[in-house]
């Protein structure tokens, strides 16, 4: 598949034009891609911001008010007080819900498909949680900083069964998923590369949920690691691999994927811009985020509407973008039934996305996850009905909610064939019965199922 | 809806008049004597005041919940239809109710016409009269005042109204689903004569051992049932559940050859006193179920040792050994495999001692469970979640060799919970020993926290657990912290250590209170999670449920055991100051 637009400029900044103009859809793309979507409010204000300032506003906004840190610790402790991880799922959906700083929650969720770990063998809900935080701490960098932290951290060890590394047994796991699938990518090591690697990381273990260095089980001999030779430990291993410059594209790579587009896969030439900035800004994330949120490619047509929704796009998108609240837990568990679960990624490979979010069953279970969401009597549309909601924001008929949906939730338009169904099912658009069946119905749309 | 009940109450009320002495009648005079099940509120007019000029409603009425509620658009339109209502009818609802309902309600469902039978006395012929106009009119100012059908059996004019049936008699309003029904009572109303329930001599039996005249009071012909086929599962006699058997199974095997089933409620300002009681008689009660009451039937729990900050009590006689040894005649192979199963292991765990035989025949058949709230003020790590403390406190037979059994037992379990614990990365349990005065001993294990977490404000759910045993003579406590094992076994020992009662347990509201408020910010955490409340929204739902608990004093229910009835008595008190 070829690009449509010049190669040589995917990158530089998109510019609105009277063919091409920042408006409501525009800026919702960017709200679903750099968050979970927004408000028709939150839109009105971004059209009136203009599309620099409102990334600008993104980039700025990464950091929550104490208050509502405060609340989120809160609710965490309770969680964690129920020693169970299945709670901390709710709880993470219960932020993504509410957080005023949707892109770093989104890049905390980059990241936690990216350095995949699982409570499902862990089983311990304090160190996911702590796993959680560091994630987010360092969720625009520095790379190098959260590489390390990640390879110390005790959920990620027990996960790769490297809570116990010992010199004469070097355990290979974690070396090669820090190259093939956390830094490198394939074909950019050696299976020699690997063996010396996990030779670094002996005497790295967890014990009594904290990482520890055995200097009587660390292997101090000279060991050589994708071409450099010296007695290294683990921090020199790690230094090593995100020192490679293969690191800056690969992480390109996996943004690009994240933020932009699930195929085609992009092309080196394509990555090669943000993979050297990613290496003059020493490996931190938030300019190259900021490139690819403002770039051309960004709001070409190779991408609005190019992704699917992941589950957590579709349930917390839908929610967030009519001011939704519900049962957290009940809607985590859907969500892990649709096969992403909070906490409980597939493997160390993370989740596939794309076109494996959509098949036979799934497509069943994403259509009984908004009908579920719209009977739920705890689920509230700004703490009241859904008819109510819409006619706060002006929606008294069925093409006003048919209007609204389009622009909020729809990153493509809505057949006419579907809009007349939708208009059949919502009558005067004042039943509430009504109304859930038209945005069930809108909801189940396959043009629904992109963002 | 509001229409349908306008439209009700008003072809209800159309009276046809000239019936004499129709409201001489009593109730079950006017109900047939195949009546199977019959229930009464003799005084609905006293049940109203009760509710309503209780100091509580006031209480309620002030509560943000209670205002936020009576200002839905649904409430404000039922206030609106009921104002319209009063103003047709001259006279307040209360008023109405009150006088509609002024001599009793009765309901009756009878075996051979199989239908419901609703009467209704008034206060007299005039005031029924007066309803009936007036509803009539508002009836027919509604949209489809049609839909009222109407007919006449014996000269008196009944109507019907989708699938009920309504006539009325002087001061009786009769409501029926079944024609034939009606046609039934209507028939011992015209005539005063034919075999009513009053004549059943099984009802008469029931209606001999009612309690209190004023309460509302039901009854049920059991053997007409049992003969009749119904609620095959709950005359069988068998529970096909440990737990429902020791609950309930002496009652199952009573159920199946009582005559009848009474029940009771009583409303006052201090609380609600519900009864349930059929006949009984120890012979009814098969050898297996012999653990339930004792073999001659007199088996009561043991009096308990008061406690600080008791939140639950529970004093029960079952021999729990009897049970365990007669499970093969008692549950089906399933379940026996399972006892099987567990008798093995447990038999192993007791160094070869028979669990059934040996070790559970060693307890007398008095058991006692108590719970309290814990106080945290001295203890160091306080877990997040704040769970009340809990014993079981049992007798032993012979306390000078098992005491020294059960010790060792004790200690073999928390080396195995410390093996398992050290495989799931769990803290160890450490052991420890106390010989108090009088030969009291008490064994107990306490969890040992991480070096960073020892004064932990947050520690995890286990340090709400000192898993411990105490010895005192005879008395032997199973806690689930050190602190209750000792303060139990430091109790005074009643001297007579029989209670009143089969079965008895207490639920202290108050203290409830204090643990749901120690737990506070956790529930208030889960409600913003469960349903999806802000901060505020999660504050005041929790605040309200803590008011709400507040408002009470304590439930209790008792299963009392005597020569010729069981009854289980469930009694809700009100706290004194919520009452006032």
């Amino acid at each position: 598949m070829k690009m449509s637009i010049d190669l040589e400029r995917p990158w530089e900044a998109w510019q609105p034009s009277a063919d091409d103009p920042w408006d409501v859809r525009k800026a919702a793309h960017l709200f679903r891609r750099a968050g979970f979507g927004a408000t028709p409010d939150e839109l009105s204000n971004a059209v009136k911001a203009g599309p620099e300032d409102c990334v600008e506003g993104l980039l700025k906004n990464t950091e929550e008010p104490a208050s509502y840190l405060n609340e989120v610790d809160s609710l965490a402790n309770a969680s964690l007080a129920t020693g169970k991880p299945q709670t901390l799922s709710a709880w993470w959906t219960h932020r993504m819900l509410s957080t005023p700083a949707q892109l770093l929650e989104k890049m905390t969720l980059f990241w936690h498909g990216h350095f995949a770990t699982s409570a499902e063998k862990v089983q311990d809900a304090e160190l996911m949680f702590a796993q959680n935080n560091l994630l987010r701490r360092y969720a625009f960098g520095d790379f190098a900083e959260l590489l390390l932290e990640i390879s110390r951290d005790p959920a990620m060890l027990i996960y790769l069964d490297s809570a116990s590394n010992r010199k004469a047994h070097p355990n290979e796991n974690y070396a090669r998923e820090i190259m093939e699938l956390f830094c490198l990518g394939e074909g950019n090591y050696s299976e020699q590369d690997i063996r010396e690697l996990a030779r670094c990381f002996t005497g790295w273990e967890v014990r009594r949920k904290k990482f520890r260095f055995n200097r009587y089980q660390h292997d101090k001999g000279s060991k050589s690691v994708l071409g450099e030779t010296g007695e290294f430990g683990g921090e020199e291993g790690v230094r090593i691999v995100v020192s490679q410059e293969s690191a800056a594209e690969f992480l390109a790579g996996k943004l690009v994927k994240f933020f932009v587009m699930d195929e085609p896969e992009p092309s080196p030439e394509l990555l090669a811009p943000l993979a050297e900035e990613l290496r003059t800004n020493g490996m931190q994330f938030r300019s190259v985020v900021r490139t690819i949120l403002k770039s051309n490619l960004f709001y070409s047509n190779y991408a609005v509407g190019k992704k699917v929704r992941s589950p957590v796009e579709l349930a917390i998108g839908f929610l967030r973008a009519m001011e939704g609240t519900t049962n957290s837990y009940e809607l985590a568990d859907a969500m892990q039934g649709l096969g992403q679960g909070l906490f409980y990624p597939p493997s160390v490979k993370g989740w596939d996305g794309g076109r494996t979010w959509i098949n036979s069953s799934t497509l069943l279970g994403r259509s009984n996850l908004i009908r579920n969401l719209l009977e739920n009597e705890k689920t509230r549309f700004g703490r009241q009905t859904l008819v109510q909601h819409l006619r706060q924001l002006g929606a008294r008929s069925a093409d006003d909610m048919i209007a609204l949906f389009e622009e909020t939730l729809f990153a493509v338009t809505i057949s006419g064939s579907a809009k007349d169904r939708i208009r059949g099912l919502a009558g005067d658009g004042q039943d509430e019965g009504r109304l859930h069946d038209a945005v069930h119905a809108l909801c189940t749309l396959p043009e629904f199922q992109l963002c | 809806m509001q229409r349908v009940l306008f439209v009700f109450v008003a072809s209800a009320l159309m009276a046809n008049h000239g019936v004499a002495e129709a409201g001489d009648r009593t109730a079950i005079s006017l109900l047939p004597r195949t009546t199977v099940l019959y229930g009464e509120i003799p005084n609905p007019p006293a049940l109203l005041s009760t509710i309503l000029d209780h100091p509580l409603r006031t209480k309620i009425e002030a509560l943000d919940a209670y205002k936020a509620a009576t200002m839905t658009p649904g409430y404000l339109a039922f206030l609106g239809g009921r104002t319209f209502v009063e103003m047709q009818l001259e006279m307040k609802w209360r008023e109405a109710l009150e006088t509609l309902t002024a001599n009793g309600i009765f309901i009756g469902v009878d075996t051979v016409t199989e239908g419901v039978a609703i009467l209704v006395h008034g206060k007299d012929a005039k005031s029924m009269d007066l309803f009936r106009t007036k509803l009539l009119e508002i009836s027919r100012m509604g949209k489809n005042p049609d839909q009222i059908k109407e007919g006449e059996y014996r000269g008196v004019t009944a109507y019907e109204v989708n699938k009920a049936r309504f006539a009325v008699v002087e001061d009786w309003l009769l409501i029926t689903n079944k024609p034939d029904t009606g046609k039934a009572v209507l028939d011992r109303l015209l005539d005063d004569d034919g075999e009513s329930l009053a004549d059943n001599e099984t009802f008469q039996q029931a209606q001999a051992s009612r309690k209190n005249p004023d309460a509302a009071w039901g009854f049920a012909n059991l053997q007409t049932l049992r003969d009749g086929g119904v609620a095959k599962k709950l005359f069988e006699g068998r529970a096909e559940n440990p737990a429902a058997e020791l609950l309930v199974g002496g009652i199952l095997s009573s159920l199946q050859n009582t005559p009848f089933a009474t029940a009771e409620l009583a409303a006052s300002e201090s609380g609600i006193d519900f009864e349930l009681a059929i006949p009984h008689k120890s012979e009814w009660v098969t050898e297996e179920r012999e653990y339930y009451f004792g073999a001659d039937g007199t088996g009561r729990g043991p009096v308990l040792p008061n406690i600080e900050r008791r939140l639950f009590s529970l004093s029960t006689y079952r021999d729990v050994s009897e049970m365990w040894l007669r499970a093969g005649d008692l549950f089906n192979e399933k379940i026996n495999d399972g006892f099987a199963e567990a008798d093995a292991n447990l038999t192993t765990f007791f160094s070869g001692k028979d669990f059934g035989e040996d070790i559970l025949g060693s307890l007398t058949p008095q058991i006692g469970f108590v719970a309290s709230s814990q106080d945290f003020t001295d203890i160091l790590p306080i877990p997040a979640i704040k769970l009340p403390q809990f014993a079981l406190v049992m007798e032993m037979k012979e306390p000078k060799t098992m005491t020294r059994e059960l010790r060792r037992t004790f200690q073999s379990l928390i080396g195995f919970l410390n093996v398992i614990g050290a495989m799931e990365g769990r803290p160890q349990l450490e052991l420890d020993m106390d010989k108090l005065d009088n030969g009291v001993e008490i064994i107990t294990s306490t969890y040992i926290p991480e070096v960073d977490d020892e004064e932990s404000t947050r520690a995890g759910i286990l340090f709400n657990f000192s898993p411990s045993v105490g010895f005192a003579n005879e008395t032997f406590v199973v806690a689930s912290t050190d602190r209750l094992a000792r303060e139990l076994v430091s109790a005074e020992v009643p001297v007579d250590r029989d209670a009143e009662f089969n079965t008895q347990a207490n639920l202290n509201a108050g203290v409830l209170k204090d643990v749901l408020g120690e737990n506070r910010e956790q529930l208030i955490s889960q409600n913003m999670l469960e349903e999806g409340n802000s901060r505020e929204e999660a504050e005041a739902a929790i605040g309200l449920l803590l008011q709400f608990v507040g408002y009470f004093e304590d439930i209790s229910l008792k299963l009392d055991v005597q020569q010729n009835e069981l009854a289980a008595r469930l009694q809700l008190r009100v706290a004194e100051q919520a009452a006032r």
